[in-house]
């Protein structure tokens, strides 16, 4: 008897420790991704520290940041938008948070209401089976954060027909196992407490610049969906939900370049806003708020001066026409202050260092650092429209325009610590330019020489360098307070912008 | 319930308990209801199959041992005709409400039990449970090994009682068997689905490795189940039959045969062989006698003319060995080659292994010119398709096809040793406690992290399942 009881108790142990190490591997092997999204979420949600809750889909995600909206507002708020995310979606991902916390307002955007089918594993008939796995894996950033629950269950139910696939959601070791192949260090890391995390509350940034000039369709507002959409059904049930629970709710179609099905979608949530009585922002018809060449990443989703426009409208929505706190001057903002400065961090070096000279030009309109561009004469970018574009941008006049015309060279100074512009075309010289880096002087001689020096050191000819006299396009970066040179491109626009840093 | 699934998983530890909180005088009532339990849950459609093969075999059987002579034979060819004739119809001729998960195993042993009751080598079971227990067995009413009535009946009889060594055994072997289906089976499919479903877009190269990882699938996915099989019989107290015993260390085709799917080929030997005649009638008798084994051997498997050929060819190939044996003998013997040399031995294994890969390219085509064409290119070596990284094109990343590398070799040892009479299982049990856990918790870990399962992986089953 003494010997079974003893074999009990090996036997016993040895399933502890082999149900241990079993656990610690489905923690290696986790994609990490809707983890590292969540983790501020539920510290956050838990603290009672979010006011708003952002729903939607990667619209969202790239089209809102908390982080601006805290700076410029003081509103917290968490941006629960997921890849791909159906309104279906999003009502679960409501559901899920308010196991969480109880925000003031709700922010859902409408994009993707047109789709009117019930399981994104079968989708419609003819959907590719690319898509449907695309849609199953995005499902994922949502999900596999939270704990296994009644609400989980339910929720992998009704958005997911195939058994088999639902089980991939509510144990997901059974995908996720085949990942040992791509483990890395910070797969490790997690033992450690130091795996990397969405410190933007949930958003995503995007810093690229749509490569082609893509306006969508021209607004019309009365297109409407010609049928009632299993989506349209799931955003009352969001704002039933959330009228239900006492909160607010600003329903919004995000702007992007869409089609006639997306205007449609975006006035019939307009109308589903209206029965109930609740505040709808539609902008897809505010053509002037975007501007489609510089503020999308591409023709869906916002660049980071998009969302900034966008985070910035609905901020001062929300401060005009809700109660909410400014939280700016409580002890939040000690949290905040270390994501404003990691953000901040990302938005300059992004804006010194980015791998894309024609992002890095729109980024420079975000003012992190000082810049001086020349372009040579006859340089093929001045007859790139969208070069000339963001240029225009950067300078706010339309002398790039006049040079693009002449094919004349053109120099452009931006001192953002000095709150200085200089502008010059053609073979115009700027004498005595305030900047951080003392006076300056910009003296074009020929098509191949020029001076830019400072007036205490005339030897010092900042555009010009022998190795670089094909490169026919230069831009210096130096930091705003002093003045120091962080980096110094010569690009070649002929061969797709490629460049060389100094 | 697959055998290879979280269901079954948690089904044989409950089924273990249940089966020994019961009375022993009682224990095979319990273990037929589990087992009809586990047959329901596989395929509810082919009980009715199972129980008329059970109650014919049973009633038969009675028959048989009260009458013997020739109203005996009588009843023992037509409930073996009927048994056969329900799988012929169900397999050749395509009646699908007449197909059961595992017939061909359990008619197998309800046939063996017949014919052994009729040799009087085993008298009738007149506990039609015990019988029912023997023909539904779980672990092995699906893809056997195919038991004999003799060697199990006294064991349901007796019931043995919970042995935590026999567990543990049993549980090791089940690891074993899970590894190779699961880590190598499983892993070389891919690579064999995908040049196989288009034999003609690929290179010689990726023929002739595809070919090879199929010879090493059907061994894992068989001998796999075969392990787990005998396993899970082993924790309840039961001991199978080998049914793999190292095959593709064989040195010559007679002897791979006395190493794969031993339950089938003895089966046919006692059962189809040696009623044949065997090699009592003379020479020629002896090979036509061979190749009829083998070509119903090949047709048992299924119902394409590749599986006949597959099986003529395994005829063949034995026809010729002993045509060629003096030939062979005097050649060795004039260029006094040493045939115990490792060298020849080596060259015998390889020369064995290489017909038994051309043999199963006919088992694993559809039809015969995909077979032929792969045949044919297989010796075209192309070794861009090597250097080029072709290889990763076939399904498997470069960490998974090391993976699999290193498990064959891991295979190709545990056989070897296998073969020299070493027990890894008894070895491992003879370590000290924490280095027994560590291998034990790290082969577990090792399993269900690196082997292919989950969603995306069809847990279909065995291959042999489909036969």
């Amino acid at each position: 008897m003494k010997d079974r009881i003893k074999l009990l108790l090996k036997t016993i142990i040895f399933l502890i420790i082999l149900c241990l190490c079993l656990g610690l591997v489905m923690i290696l092997t986790q994609r990490k991704e809707s983890y590292n999204k969540n983790k501020l979420f539920f510290e956050e949600a838990r603290e009672g520290h979010l006011d708003v809750l952002f729903l939607g889909s990667s619209h969202v995600i790239n089209g809102i940041n908390p982080i601006d909206l805290y700076e410029k507002y003081g509103i917290t708020s968490y941006n629960l938008g997921g890849h791909g995310s159906l309104l279906k979606e999003s009502y679960w991902q409501l559901i899920r948070a308010l196991d969480y916390c109880k925000p003031e307002y709700v922010v859902v955007d409408c994009y993707m209401m047109d789709r009117n089918y019930d399981y994104i594993d079968e989708m419609y008939e003819d959907s590719s089976d690319e898509l449907k796995a695309t849609s199953i894996s995005q499902l994922h950033l949502n999900l596999d954060a939270y704990p296994l629950s009644k609400v989980k269950i339910a929720e992998v139910n009704d958005l997911v027909h195939d058994p088999k696939v639902r089980m991939q959601y509510l144990f997901d070791f059974s995908i996720y196992h085949s990942r040992w192949s791509d483990l890395d260090k910070d797969d490790f890391e997690i033992f450690r407490g130091k795996t990397d995390y969405n410190r933007l509350m949930g958003a995503t940034m995007r810093t690229s610049v749509n490569d082609y000039a893509d306006e969508g369709v021209a607004y019309d507002p009365g297109l409407r969906l010609p049928e009632h959409t299993v989506n349209e059904e799931y955003l009352m049930k969001i704002i039933d939900e959330c009228q239900r629970d006492g909160i607010g709710i600003l329903v919004t179609y995000l702007p992007f370049a869409g089609e006639d099905n997306d205007i449609m979608a975006s006035n019939s949530a307009g109308d589903i806003a209206a029965v109930y009585g609740v505040p709808y922002i539609n902008m897809m018809a505010m053509p002037d708020l975007i501007d489609m060449q510089t503020d999308l990443a591409d023709h869906g989703h916002l660049s980071i001066t998009g969302a900034s426009k966008v985070t910035d409208y609905i901020g001062q929505w929300l401060r005009d026409n809700t109660a909410l706190a400014d939280h700016r001057f409580d002890d939040y903002h000690h949290i905040i202050d270390d994501l404003s400065e990691s953000y901040d961090a990302m938005i300059f070096n992004d804006s010194v260092y980015s791998s894309d000279f024609l992002a890095q030009l729109n980024l420079l309109t975000m003012g992190r650092v000082s810049f001086c561009l020349f372009v040579s004469e006859d340089s093929p970018a001045l007859s790139d429209p969208r070069f000339r574009h963001l240029v225009s941008n950067l300078s706010g006049t339309d002398r790039i325009e006049e040079a693009g015309a002449t094919g004349d060279q053109y120099f452009l100074l931006e001192d953002r610590g000095r709150g200085t512009k200089y502008e010059a075309a053609g073979y115009e010289s700027l004498e005595a330019m305030d900047t951080s880096m003392g006076l300056m002087d910009y003296i074009p001689v020929e098509k191949l020489f020029r001076f830019l020096y400072k007036e205490s050191d005339k030897d010092t000819n900042y555009l010009y360098d022998d190795d670089h006299t094909e490169d026919d396009i230069q831009l210096i970066i130096y930091d705003n307070e002093t003045g120091d040179i962080l980096t110094h491109m010569y690009v070649s626009s002929a061969s797709h912008y490629s460049f060389e840093n100094h | 319930m697959q055998l290879v699934s979280f269901a079954f998983l948690i089904f044989l530890p409950i089924a273990s308990l249940i089966y020994f909180l019961i009375p022993s005088r009682f224990r095979y009532i319990g273990l037929f209801m589990i087992s009809a339990g586990f047959y329901l849950s596989l395929d509810l459609k082919g009980t009715p199959v199972l129980a008329f093969t059970l109650l014919s075999a049973y009633l038969g059987g009675m028959f048989i041992d009260r009458h013997r002579g020739t109203a005996g034979k009588i009843v023992l060819f037509l409930v073996i005709a009927a048994n056969i004739l329900i799988l012929a119809l169900a397999k050749y001729a395509g009646l699908n409400f007449l197909s059961a998960a595992g017939m061909s195993f359990f008619i197998f042993m309800a046939v063996g039990y017949l014919i052994d009751v009729y040799r009087e080598d085993i008298p009738a079971q007149k506990n039609i449970i015990l019988l029912g227990l023997f023909i539904s067995f779980f672990p092995v009413v699906t893809s056997g090994p195919i038991e004999r009535a003799g060697h199990m009946l006294p064991q349901f009889i007796e019931a043995p009682g919970f042995d935590y060594d026999r567990m543990r055994s049993g549980l090791l072997q089940m690891i074993w068997g899970y590894f190779m289906k699961m880590i190598i089976a499983d892993r070389c499919a891919i690579i064999v689905s995908s040049v196989y479903s288009d034999p003609v877009r690929y290179a010689g190269t990726a023929t002739l490795i595809a070919s090879i990882l199929y010879t090493i699938e059907i061994y894992c996915d068989f001998g796999g189940y075969s392990n787990i099989a005998i396993g899970c019989a082993r924790v309840l107290g039961f001991d199978l039959m080998k049914n793999f015993d190292a095959p593709y260390l064989s040195r010559n085709i007679q002897e791979f045969w006395r190493r794969w799917h031993i339950s089938l080929s003895s089966w046919f030997r006692d059962y189809l062989y040696i009623p044949l005649g065997g090699n009592r009638k003379g020479i020629v008798r002896k090979y036509i006698n061979i190749l009829i084994v083998f070509v119903l051997s090949g047709l048992w498997h299924g119902v394409s003319y590749t599986f006949a050929i597959w099986g003529l060819l395994h005829g063949i190939y034995q026809v010729a060995g002993g045509i060629l044996l003096p030939l062979r003998r005097k050649l060795t013997d004039a260029f006094k080659i040493d045939c115990n040399s490792f060298s020849h031995r080596l060259l015998n294994i390889l020369v064995t292994f290489f017909l038994v890969n051309i043999a199963w390219i006919f088992f694993r085509v559809t039809d015969l010119h995909a077979a032929i064409y792969m045949v044919r290119h297989i010796f075209r070596f192309v070794p861009s398709f090597i250097t080029e990284g072709g290889l990763y094109s076939l399904g498997l990343d470069r960490p998974n096809l090391n993976l699999l590398f290193m498990s064959v070799i891991l295979l190709l040892a545990v056989d070897i040793a296998n073969k020299k009479g070493i027990v890894i299982s008894e070895k491992i049990t003879s370590f000290g406690l924490w280095l027994r856990w560590l291998i034990y918790i790290a082969a577990v870990l090792f399993i269900i992290t690196c082997g292919i399962w989950g969603t995306g992986y069809d847990a279909q089953g065995f291959i042999y399942q489909g036969f």
